[in-house]
């Protein structure tokens, strides 16, 4: 999964670096900093997205590691705090919008975790709730068999009350994860769930589905609760059973989720000519999309709501007391597939509690 | 050193033809009136080998004498070439691409060398995929369909896309947009239907193109119903909906509403009746309603 490891001259003094590099069976090869792998690494790849994901460049972060998600302008936001330690991702999915997103190719690792440590301990004392997650802009979990991350960040939030920690994945790696059955904070362990063509068609290097769903069963017995996000759900032919059987598959694994979360598949239109040169094969760009009125192009409007509405009540009957919510879509769609005051709807009052504004009195 | 020579005395070498449009119309007003002001540029000194100027020298007669700047060897003499060019008409990616494959190609500069100084001059962005790219469309894209792309400045992106159609669907391609006169622009939308199209129906752009209805006109507006057949049929149902109410009710060009949207403007109390009548006929119509409820849900 990593080919090589580059070590940033501020990097190498951190003893994480040498346990990372120690793990990976792998000679680091030192640099000056982020832009000269650019200048003397990425530039002579001959496919920088790919071959980047196979690099991963230990470095310290000097700002701040701790954000709101910004969401979508227009869309239905769910107050989700995220945490910028690792950016970019081992795995190679046709959908990720990270292709187009990221200026820096290799996956790059902040060492300097007891700073982000440092900035979350205050964060978690000033607020009675707060929901958040690594998943924003790298795989959570892809690559805890090297950095244990995971783990490290899981051990010190989840002693904290008021903190429901979500780390979000499409591998497999829960096995080294902490115990946290009797923890006063939550563990969350989400998993981007597909059906078994779109992960094997879209999702390069990635667990299968029977592996996330038997992974999802060991991480609820350590204690934590199970997220799935149906996000991106695409479009193909036979994909409405696909996904309802999917649904089926979820729920015989697990009673109750923490939450789940559904969204089609949108992309920016620079995402078009990634999918297009890198994944030959790919079926994301077969349905018919609408540019919507934040640029973006959606699905037409009438089949995600059709299929939304379908899938909703599917799960609404399998498990009722889990929260569904949507990922940047606006109120209307809410309005439509879950009914006027689905938003009001207690069973998401964990979802959407403004635990990042609920600031504890006198503190 | 700069010398001078008859034109006829100047070997020339189609590597070198960089530029594959003609010269720009003040240019050409120019060397009539004036002659070649700036030397050209060549390699060589007993009987130099033209590298830059051929589209000057196009406009002038063998007898003709000119400035011609004499250069020791071809990595010297083009990259005097890109500079030169760079300040004044500067190439095309398509053109650019082509100097990077010949300069590869002839082993006139190493990778390394194309990457540091080249590409820099070139003011192209990026590393070895750029050169990889400009190898591949140097080299797999047909010539009839690079020309049409060079013809219509086409970026290096669009040619690189194309260089994976097999050789008769790049002929026709390249037919298709020359017929159509295409620009820049219907040609990346007409590729961008032809493609899935061709994709989802099994067939190739021949047999597509041979389908569309020639008289019907707007080749674009019939592949894009083609690429978008549900789309195509909500867009005719709304649009014979609204025709009667036109300038008045819209609904949201992305399809994404779950309303209808009326407007209008009341200067005097004949045209609040108008518009108050207007309103009744809409809220009667069963045909919107019937829209909205195919639209948004069925119940």
């Amino acid at each position: 999964m990593i080919d090589k490891i580059f070590v940033t001259k501020a990097a190498a003094e951190y003893e994480y670096s040498r346990e990372i590099c120690k793990r990976a069976g792998l000679k680091p090869e030192l640099i000056r900093n982020d832009t000269a792998y650019r200048e003397e690494v990425e530039r002579f790849l001959p496919d920088p997205v790919g071959q980047g994901k196979r690099h991963l460049l230990l470095d310290v972060f000097r700002g701040g590691f701790f954000r709101k998600c910004p969401g979508t302008k227009g869309k239905v936001c769910c107050n989700y705090y995220v945490i910028d330690q690792t950016t970019n991702c081992p795995f190679d999915c046709s959908y990720c919008f990270l292709q187009s997103y990221l200026n820096l190719r290799a996956i790059r690792f902040a060492v300097n975790v007891e700073d982000l440590f440092r900035e979350l301990e205050d964060v978690f004392r000033k607020h009675r709730f707060i929901r958040l997650g690594t998943g924003e802009l790298a795989d959570s979990l892809a690559l805890e068999p090297l950095t244990g991350f995971g783990s490290k960040l899981m051990k010190f939030a989840i002693e904290f009350p008021g903190v429901v920690l979500e780390l979000k994945t499409k591998s497999a790696n829960v096995e080294n994860l902490p115990d946290v059955h009797g923890k006063p904070g939550r563990g969350v362990i989400g998993w981007t769930m597909e059906p078994a063509h779109v992960v094997s068609l879209e999702e390069r290097g990635t667990a299968s589905l029977a592996e996330r769903l038997e992974a999802s069963v060991r991480a609820a017995e350590m204690g934590y609760g199970i997220a799935f996000h149906l996000d991106p759900v695409v479009f193909f032919p036979g994909f409405e059973e696909a996904y309802l059987d999917l649904v089926d598959q979820m729920f015989s694994c697990h009673k109750k989720l923490d939450w789940m979360s559904l969204a089609g598949f949108r992309y920016e239109p620079s995402l078009k000519g990634f999918v297009e040169t890198r994944f030959p094969d790919s079926e994301l760009l077969d349905g018919e999309f609408l540019r919507c009125s934040d640029g973006k192009y959606r699905y037409l409007f009438p089949e995600r709501i059709h299929f939304f509405k379908r899938l909703v009540e599917k799960v609404k009957k399998l498990s009722p007391k889990t929260p569904v919510y949507f990922c940047m879509e606006d109120s209307r769609t809410w309005d439509l597939v879950m009914g006027k005051k689905a938003l009001a709807d207690p069973v998401l009052e964990p979802i959407f509690s403004k635990g990042g504004g609920d600031e504890k009195q006198g503190m | 050193m700069v010398k001078y020579f008859p034109i006829k005395q100047l070997r020339l070498d189609d590597r070198f033809r960089f530029h594959l449009g003609e010269l720009p119309k003040n240019l050409i007003r120019s060397v009539s009136r004036e002659g070649v002001l700036l030397p050209l540029i060549a390699v060589g000194e007993e009987s130099p080998v033209l590298v830059d100027g051929y589209r000057r020298c196009a406009l002038l007669s063998d007898s003709d004498v000119v400035a011609v700047r004499l250069l020791q060897d071809e990595r010297t003499a083009l990259l005097a070439a890109v500079e030169l060019n760079m300040l004044g008409s500067a190439y095309s990616e398509m053109e650019k691409a082509r100097l990077i494959a010949v300069v590869h190609e002839n082993a006139w500069m190493t990778d390394r060398e194309i990457l540091d100084i080249l590409l820099p001059r070139l003011g192209f962005k990026g590393g070895q995929s750029v050169l990889d790219a400009c190898i591949l469309v140097a080299e797999l894209l047909q010539p009839s369909l690079f020309s049409v792309l060079a013809a219509r400045k086409a970026p290096l992106k669009f040619a690189l896309r194309l260089t994976g159609e097999a050789p008769d669907e790049q002929q026709v391609l390249a037919n298709f947009f020359s017929c159509q006169r295409f620009s820049l622009s219907q040609m990346i939308q007409a590729v961008d239907l032809l493609v899935p199209v061709r994709k989802l129906g099994k067939r190739t752009f021949s047999a597509i193109i041979d389908e569309l209805p020639r008289e019907e006109g707007n080749a674009l507006a019939l592949l894009r119903q083609l690429r978008f057949p549900k789309a195509t049929e909500i867009r005719i149902r709304l649009n014979s909906l609204l025709a009667p109410y036109r300038g008045k009710l819209s609904f949201p060009e992305d399809m994404e509403g779950d309303a209808f949207q009326f407007s209008c403007s009341i200067k005097n109390a004949k045209q609040a009746l108008d518009c108050g009548r207007l309103l009744q006929e809409i809220s009667e119509d069963a045909g919107l309603f019937q829209f909205l409820k195919g639209h948004v849900c069925d119940d």
